[in-house]
């Protein structure tokens, strides 16, 4: 040793000397000997690790002075620190004192990880966790870190610590002296971050103290958002009141229209009611007679881009003999394709045409295909009684007969669909109501007509916890009969829908909680199935956003003995946690995914988690991605599905190559699934070749010969998914302001139950969402100087073309018979024709297409002729949007307000999308106002050309 | 010291560097590296083969990257570095620093063809870091020092340019290049041998090696650790050395050149604190995880000590690690020593240890083997004990040239009393007498001896499986064709559903 350590340059410093002087008596010494360690515990912290539990009792020892025990602890916690051992430091800092630890000294690396572990144990000690430290110091620490946050203007900080901690008071403190700015940033946080209920209804009721505080202009649209938040609608409603009665008019008006978007038409009528009767006209209509509804069946109608031949070709493929065109199944599948195509365009020329091939429908396809008339007029209030009139049962019948009704309930079940569109008239809602009621008394005996009755009351009364209409349904459950039994039990579900019925928190009566006990024990006593799955999903939507006031429901649920209970329970975690992305509800769903013994159980909770995540979708194909590969198809087809779900209309490349392998699936239904939820993901897509190489694909394989019923049924039902609702309609979850949007979620849920019953699909148009961007102008008229910029190529957004009319022309040609020497002889000029570079009209047509390929394809297109190329006109990189038109969520993101324009938005932060109330910055009188038209007042499909006719000059007089 | 010989490099020199394109041929080889680390790094999604990048993090291309551009590294002269910083480095960018250390401020640039933002920063450090070894090589230690010292600041700005906090994920890409700078640094200042920059580095290396833990950044933890036991051996600070080693982990994922070194750092420590069990088994994963076709400077320092160690431990070395290629010279004098420690002559021991010392002590293994004296003397008597079952005492001193019989019978209690021997003294009659021989298979012995050699092959054997590498979605084929011919299976199906369809009929 001593040879080596002749060539040491510099003796390497060690604490042995001062670590002995520790064991000293001398106090003089010991405290010598804790200062020198203390500056040099940075380096030599390996060393002084060993006399640890020295330096431990001396920071306990009482009969030492002070000083030295908190040096002592001090020491000790920087040891701890590089021991990596961050709680223990922090007890030791803390007993340290002030001097040697100040957590608001934020540069030092020791400081910084003593405070991360302060908050963590923090947290824990709110859980009632146990942890090392005493908690009333660290809670003193904790407190002194928000002030000194506050401080330094850190407000942010002390706000997250606040939120993190649960600290209501802190959180007052905080807030009592912030803009506008900050107040909307702390309510964004709050529904953002904080996932337990009940404190972020607290910390919300804490903004919304605040923002009461502020001027009424500024404040009103938070006001309003976190009141909404809170489920307030008396406070709402004061805002707007407020609102519209001063300047700031325009803005009430916004908010009204903002506030319907949510969908939950209990609480805009709650809001309605406290509204006075006069004054407000224009809110009113709003709100409650239905202008919104008008506006979108008008927009859905006129601007529908719904393709006729999409549906003449399927019809025409379904006849041809190899293709099963026998099997009611896929005659069903391309009726409700047909609805879907038209959901609210109220176009139903197609059907009128063939009457016929419709009238192949009997039994229960009957019923449904005369309630797919209500999808295809859904939201078309005014005319729904006079349109189904030839199918309504007649009045005053007395009895009615047990066998038959399926085009009566269908009629019942389409008066429904039709009044459920969010932002119809609720008087209007209101009168078919009672007039469905009615039907669903005196039907009891026909079970088709009374499941369609129920499921009709289900719809018109949604949301509005009336306990006479629960009294009556539970009548039609009681009855026992399977089929009716079902629709009542979705049904008394749609009444109470996001009520909570039955929880321990609910608000409604008592009366409420008997009624949802009584359904569970029902569910326990009958022997069907389907009573049992109808009740099971009735539950799941009582709990709509309850989180966790919904958690012993579903626990419950859970741990039944009953699949179907289990398979309830699924779709309430989904239900209750909706768009919250709750951590807990993701592990129970993927749980069960994996774990439980019946398919339909873990079916529905790999689709639950897209009701969950809807938020952020690109979690759910990250999620699913293994999922995809299990060896249960039943799993497999929920992945797909959601997938497609959460990916709706982004056309995202990765989701698409995760489902593209699904399509050869070797199980037919898992083919179905990831047929609908490509169709899902390509909803509104501009035309590329990838979608173009899809809609072939759904073509072919209904004509394909080898393939299997329930594959088909998924290409049909695609046809009609990703062209849905005229290319109008888009698969959203969520409104603009970040709310759930009720129908929707309830839509798309109840769509799901396909599975099981057929005539659910009719769902579908109570989960679409128009996506049309309208400005009005204070009277609610359509500005059309008005337009947006959208800073992207016309064609990134543009419809996608219209099929042309070729398979006659084919068949034609087939009926000609050409010699081989002529056949020769064209394929030659063909040929040089080619050469020439002369490619016919067709080729210009393709040119705007091909631009909008995709980065994979650029390269082929390069190779593609070069002369080819010079023709191309080269598309603008920005474009206007007209008023109105589609604008899509995607597109939304690349479109801005023009404020250099005569009419301005009221609000210019929010996202160009849906309704957007104008500011007019001029005074003179403007020529180019269009005002809303119904359906009814426009010409059916195209415009036709006038007649010809010979135009005499006026004569001279 | 030899052990140092440079592994990362050498042994990444083995690795192909043909995947360049054609075109880039042409450009110098740094910067045509420096241009394929931008597009591994800004440019990976545009890749074709995106799904791999998507996959993997930046600290791994860019540790990748360094293999892969090694080559280019090692023939690389200061005016190239100087060349490629000139050309790549944007002097009002981010990398303005570096720029200003590498280039000549005079020099024009030519814009456009600087790099972007995705990776300006780590051909910065890895520039500087080529520049700082050249020095090194050269042997102007002043500069290389200075110039490491701004380099390290250089990259810690940028480090904590891009983290608010220190315990959030700075820019991870860097981690494998400052890594390497504190090491190329920790070397220079070893090279100049001063009292006071050791004691300045030595702080600095202690608290970077703190936010390094903090950072998670694996690479120069395990570097600084290294650099750190080093130091502390290098000054004989063994008990020291020995307390950071208990007190602080080596991160699990770090590099396997790192976790090397590490091994023979604490194979070295263990060895001089008496504990040759520990310190053999350490000793010979290091040789075991060490490259075999270079860093031979490595193995030849590790395999010398565990040569002693083994001596130590009272066991003799198969002869042929004697005889590997490229070490026989250097490992000459251990033969010898094994030699006599076999023979147990403790004359020619102690020959050929004063014949070697100057070498031994260079090599630092002197100590260990002026311990090894003892298990001499043990050799022969085992030896003897084989031979005489009675054997007088002043026989042994005259046999093992032990200065009288009573330091014999010390020699010999000692021995016995180790489990060497099985014999009693007879202290009057002055003799030592052997017991029978026992029958070892009715002891425990055979049982230890399977147990430490199925120990030894399970835990090889799952480092092997810890060490296999699997590319992403290989089993993905396998799974398809598990699944595949569902169109057969389809088409036996349609017939029956056709007949349904007809039951079916509307």
């Amino acid at each position: 040793m001593s040879v080596v350590a002749s060539n040491v340059s510099a003796p390497a410093p060690s604490a042995t000397g001062w670590m002995a002087l520790l064991q000293e008596d001398d106090l003089a010494l010991q405290t010598a000997a804790v200062s020198q360690l203390l500056t040099h515990v940075n380096t030599l912290w390996h060393q002084i690790a060993e006399c640890l539990p020295d330096l431990e009792s001396m920071a306990e020892n009482t009969e030492l002075p002070m000083e030295l025990r908190q040096a002592a602890a001090a020491v000790a916690s920087r040891v701890f620190f590089h021991l990596q051992e961050p709680q223990q430091a922090l007890r030791l800092a803390l007993e340290a004192g002030p001097q040697h630890f100040d957590p608001l000294e934020q540069h030092s690396p020791y400081v910084q990880r003593l405070v991360a572990a302060a908050l963590d144990s923090f947290l824990k000690v709110k859980q009632d966790e146990s942890v090392s430290v005493p908690k009333d110091q660290l809670q003193g620490m904790v407190y002194r870190l928000m002030d000194a946050s506050c401080q330094a203007g850190h407000f942010q900080h002390a706000l997250g610590i606040a939120l993190e901690a649960q600290e209501v008071e802190k959180l007052k403190e905080i807030l009592a002296s912030q803009d506008t700015a900050f107040l909307e940033y702390a309510w964004k946080t709050c529904v953002e971050n904080v996932t337990a209920k009940s404190f972020r209804q607290q910390a919300l009721q804490v903004v919304a103290d605040c923002l009461e505080k502020k001027p009424r202009t500024e404040a009103a649209y938070d006001l309003v958002v976190v009141y909404q938040l809170l489920n307030q609608p008396k406070a709402v409603a004061q805002t707007l009141v407020e609102l519209l009665g001063s300047d700031d008019k325009l803005l009430g008006l916004q908010l009204c229209f903002d506030l319907m978007d949510t969908g939950d038409q209990a609480f805009v009528e709650a809001v309605a009611a406290e509204i006075p009767q006069e004054g407000f006209d224009q809110a009113r209509k709003i709100l409650v007679d239905g202008f919104p509804g008008e506006m979108a069946l008008s927009f859905l109608h006129k601007h529908s881009h719904a393709d006729p031949l999409i549906m003449e070709n399927l019809k025409k493929a379904l006849e041809e003999r190899s293709s099963g065109s026998r099997s009611s199944v896929l005659h069903h599948a391309a009726v409700m394709t047909h609805s879907y195509l038209y959901t609210g365009t109220t176009n139903d020329s197609f059907l009128r045409k063939h009457l016929d091939w419709m009238k192949k429908a009997s039994n229960w396809a009957k019923f449904s295909a005369t309630a797919s008339l209500g999808v295809v007029h859904s939201g078309h209030i005014t005319e729904a009684m006079h349109l189904l009139q030839p199918y309504l049962p007649e009045e005053g019948q007395g009895e009615v007969s047990t066998a038959g009704g399926f085009a009566e309930g269908g009629s019942l079940y389409a008066l429904g669909l039709i009044h459920a569109q969010p932002g119809t008239s609720a008087a209007k809602r209101h009168e078919s109501l009672q007039y469905i009621r009615g039907h669903l008394r005196t039907s009891h005996a026909n079970e088709v007509q009374s499941h369609g009755a129920a499921l009709g009351v289900g719809l018109t009364a949604m949301g509005s916890a009336d306990l006479v209409i629960c009294k009556e349904l539970k009548e039609l459950l009681d009855t026992d009969s399977a089929v009716s039994g079902e629709a009542a039990g979705i049904s008394l579900g749609l009444v109470l829908v996001g009520t909570g019925a039955g929880n321990p928190n609910s608000k409604l009566s008592e009366e409420f909680s008997e009624l949802v006990a009584e359904l569970k024990n029902y569910a326990r006593e009958t022997q069907h199935e389907k009573i049992i799955r109808g009740i099971a999903m009735g539950l799941a939507l009582i709990n709509f956003g309850q989180e966790e006031n919904a958690d012993a429901c579903i626990e419950e649920m859970r741990s039944d003995r009953d699949p179907i209970m289990r398979y309830g329970a699924q779709y309430a975690l989904a239900m209750a946690y909706c768009g919250t992305g709750s951590n807990k509800a993701v592990r129970i769903l993927l749980h069960t995914a994996v774990s439980d013994v019946s398919d339909d159980v873990r079916m529905a909770a790999v689709l639950g988690l897209s009701f969950v995540l809807y938020k952020t979708p690109g979690r759910v194909p990250e999620l699913v991605k293994l999922l995809l590969e299990s060896f249960n198809p039943h799993v497999r087809y929920a992945s797909c599905m959601a997938v497609g779900i959460a990916m709706a209309g982004t056309g995202n490349p990765e989701s698409i190559a995760l489902l593209e392998p699904m399509l050869d699936d070797m199980t037919d239904y898992v083919r179905q699934g990831a047929l609908m939820g490509t169709a899902m993901i390509y909803m509104q897509c501009s035309d590329s070749k990838k979608t173009r190489a899809f809609r072939e694909k759904l073509f072919s394989i209904v004509g394909e010969k080898h393939q299997s019923t329930m594959t088909k049924m998924g290409a049909i039902m695609s046809i009609g998914i990703i062209d849905t609702g005229g290319r109008n309609c888009a698969l959203k979850l969520g409104s603009r302001l970040g709310f759930n949007k009720m129908t929707s979620a309830v839509g798309l849920c109840l769509w799901l139950q396909h599975w099981h019953w057929f005539p659910m699909m009719h769902f579908w148009s109570l989960a679409l969402t128009p996506t049309y961007t309208i400005g009005l102008n204070s009277n609610f008229q359509y500005p059309k100087k008005f337009s947006i910029v959208c800073k992207s190529k016309p064609s990134a957004f543009a419809y996608p073309k219209k099929m042309e009319e070729k398979k006659e022309e084919k068949k034609k040609r087939v009926e000609t018979v050409t010699l081989s020497t002529t056949a020769k002889e064209k394929a030659r000029l063909a040929r040089k024709r080619v050469k020439l570079g002369i490619y016919g009209e067709e080729m210009d047509v393709d040119a705007p297409k091909e631009e909008e390929i995709k980065e994979d394809d650029a390269k082929e297109e390069v190779v593609e002729n070069k002369a080819e190329a010079e023709r191309k006109v080269p598309q603008p990189s920005e474009f206007r949007v007209s008023n109105p038109s589609r604008i899509t969520a995607s597109q939304s993101l690349v479109c801005q307000y023009d404020l250099e324009q005569r009419y301005q938005p009221v609000r210019p932060t929010a996202t160009p999308m849906g309704v957007i109330i104008l500011k007019d910055t001029s005074t003179q009188e403007d020529d180019e106002l269009e005002t809303l038209r119904s359906p009814a007042d426009e010409p059916e499909g195209e415009t036709v050309p006038p007649e010809t006719f010979v135009w005499t000059p006026p004569q001279p007089k | 010291m030899v052990e140092d010989t440079n592994m990362t490099d050498a042994v990444d020199t083995a690795e192909p560097v043909s995947t360049e394109k054609k075109e880039e041929i042409e450009l110098p080889p740094l910067e045509a590296a420096a241009r394929r680390l931008e597009r591994l790094l800004g440019g990976g999604l545009s890749d074709k083969d995106k799904m791999l990048d998507f996959y993997t993090n930046p600290v791994k291309v860019v540790r990748r990257w360094l293999g892969t551009s090694s080559g280019a590294a090692d023939q690389a002269t200061a005016e190239d570095v100087k060349a490629c910083a000139a050309k790549v480095l944007d002097p009002s960018g981010p990398c303005a620093g570096g720029y200003k250390l590498l280039v000549s401020a005079q020099q024009t640039q030519n814009e456009g063809s600087f790099l972007s933002m995705s990776s300006c920063r780590e051909v910065e450090s890895w520039l500087l870091s080529l520049a700082v070894r050249i020095l090194w090589k050269q042997g102007s230690f002043s500069e290389a020092l200075d110039l490491s010292n701004k380099a390290v600041d250089i990259m810690v700005s940028h480090m904590e340019e891009n983290s608010f906090h220190a315990s959030t994920a700075p820019a991870s890409s860097l981690f494998p290049l400052v890594a390497r700078m504190y090491r190329l640094r920790a070397l220079v200042a070893e090279s100049i041998n001063d009292a006071n920059t050791s004691t300045m580095l030595r702080q600095d290396m202690a608290h970077a090696y703190n936010m390094a833990t903090l950072r998670r950044d694996v690479d120069t933890q395990a570097t600084l650790l290294n650099c750190m036991l080093r130091d502390l051996l290098k000054n004989s600070q063994v008990e020291q050395a020995e307390k950071l080693l208990s007190n602080s982990t080596f991160p699990e994922t770090a590099s396997n050149n790192q976790l090397c070194r590490y091994l023979y750092y604490s194979g070295r420590i263990q060895a001089m604190r008496l504990e040759y069990t520990s310190s053999y088994s350490n000793l010979s994963q290091s040789l075991r995880k060490a490259p075999t076709n270079t860093g031979t400077g490595f193995r030849i320092a590790a395999q010398r000590l565990l040569i002693v160690v083994q001596l130590l431990m009272g066991e003799i070395p198969e002869r042929h690690v004697f005889f590997t290629t490229g070490m026989k010279q250097e490992m000459g004098p251990y033969l010898s020593i094994t030699q006599a420690v076999r023979c147990g002559d403790l004359a020619v021991f102690t020959k050929v240890i004063s014949e070697q010392s100057a070498r031994l002590q260079r090599d630092g293994t002197y100590t260990l083997i002026s311990r090894l004296a003892h298990q001499v003397v043990k050799a022969g008597l085992r030896k003897l004990h084989m031979s005489y079952s009675r054997l007088s005492l002043q026989d042994v001193a005259d046999r093992l040239g032990l200065p009288s019989a009573k330091s014999a019978e010390y020699v010999v209690a000692k021995a016995v009393r180790d489990g060497v021997l099985d014999a009693t003294i007879h202290h009057e009659e002055g003799y030592v007498q052997s017991h029978d021989l026992v029958d070892v298979y009715a002891t425990k012995e055979p049982t230890e001896a399977f147990h430490r050699r199925i120990a030894y092959c399970l835990t090889t054997h799952n480092d092997a499986v810890k060490g296999m590498r699997y590319p992403p979605d290989a089993y993905k084929k396998q799974l398809e064709a598990s699944r595949g011919n569902r169109r057969k299976r389809g088409e036996e199906k349609t017939d029956e559903e056709l007949e349904d369809e007809l039951d079916d009929e509307l």
